[in-house]
């Protein structure tokens, strides 16, 4: 028996998850606690956008938690087409609505910090398009699979639709560099290493690891729910 | 240490971090308020409490 096996018993899976929730909660409270201490108060102004550079400490995180959430989306499809693993289902449907809320969450900081730098909410640039394209992804994902009288119905469209919409996540990372875009390249995840000051990783880093940790909680107590409703519903149907 | 006024930036900046709060603090508690709800309807022993 694989290790994928033994975490697909939703019994099993609940008792590994349910002693590591609360750490995460406990961690992530932590994360961020330190982080918009340096994000707000300790780490420098930028030297060309000034204190607006402040909001990249909430922006790029939730890019980030957008792009690795669909990303798990994407695998939890993939689970569910080819074993039709019902716990892959539940983690799709527990991924989905938080992932929708990090890219929407992308969108309208990077409007934020679009303003004062760029002078301008909003421009058809090809970065900004296709994150807006992984936002409605992960909406038709949340319609497609609550938009049927019984859940399980929508469980096999919303992921195929998940996995077409693996086919952005690419176009989102590298957009900047196929196309000459307003939106600024890389500068953490890059061929030629961090070109961000310490000062300005360090919160960077932490409010990441802050929302990472909200995520895993917040996924793994959705499931725990999910997981309980549906059993609940199975001895109603028996019953 | 910067001021409230972030040099006539806070504008945008406050709203951001409001924005990112109010997602992370709804999210906690939807889900725990659904997680009662479904404790409530009997299955309690299912739910981890925290």
């Amino acid at each position: 028996m694989n290790i994928f096996d033994k975490l697909a018993n939703p019994g099993r899976f609940q008792r590994i998850t349910a002693p590591v929730m609360p750490y995460c909660l406990l961690l992530a409270g932590l994360s961020f606690a330190a982080g918009l201490y340096y994000a707000l108060f300790a780490s420098p102004a930028d030297y060309q956008q000034g204190e607006t550079v402040r909001i990249m400490y909430v922006h790029v995180p939730s890019a980030w938690l957008a792009l690795s959430s669909y990303l798990g989306l994407g695998i939890c499809a993939l689970f569910f087409l080819i074993w039709r693993h019902p716990l892959a289902d539940i983690a799709a449907r527990a991924i989905a609505p938080i992932g929708c809320g990090f890219a929407g969450l992308t969108l309208v900081t990077g409007s934020l910090w679009g303003y004062p730098t760029w002078g301008t909410w909003w421009v058809w640039d090809a970065r900004l398009t296709s994150m807006l394209l992984l936002f409605f992804f992960f909406v038709g994902h949340i319609a497609l699979s609550n938009g049927f009288d019984r859940p399980e119905r929508g469980a096999r469209p919303a992921a195929i639709l998940a996995l077409v919409g693996v086919i952005n996540l690419p176009i989102v990372k590298f957009s900047v560099e196929w196309w000459n875009t307003l939106h600024q390249p890389a500068s953490i995840m890059r061929s030629g290493g961090v070109s961000i000051d310490a000062a300005m990783l360090t919160p960077l880093l932490l409010m990441f690891a802050g929302f990472q940790l909200f995520f895993i909680w917040v996924v793994l107590h959705r499931m725990s729910w999910m997981l309980a409703e549906r059993r609940q519903a199975a001895r109603g149907h028996i019953s | 240490m910067t001021s409230l006024n972030m040099a006539g930036y806070g504008l945008f900046i406050w709203p951001s971090y409001a924005l990112a709060g109010l997602f992370v603090c709804g999210c906690i508690l939807h889900s725990v308020m659904r997680a009662r709800r479904s404790t409530k309807s009997g299955t309690s022993k299912d739910i981890p409490k925290n």
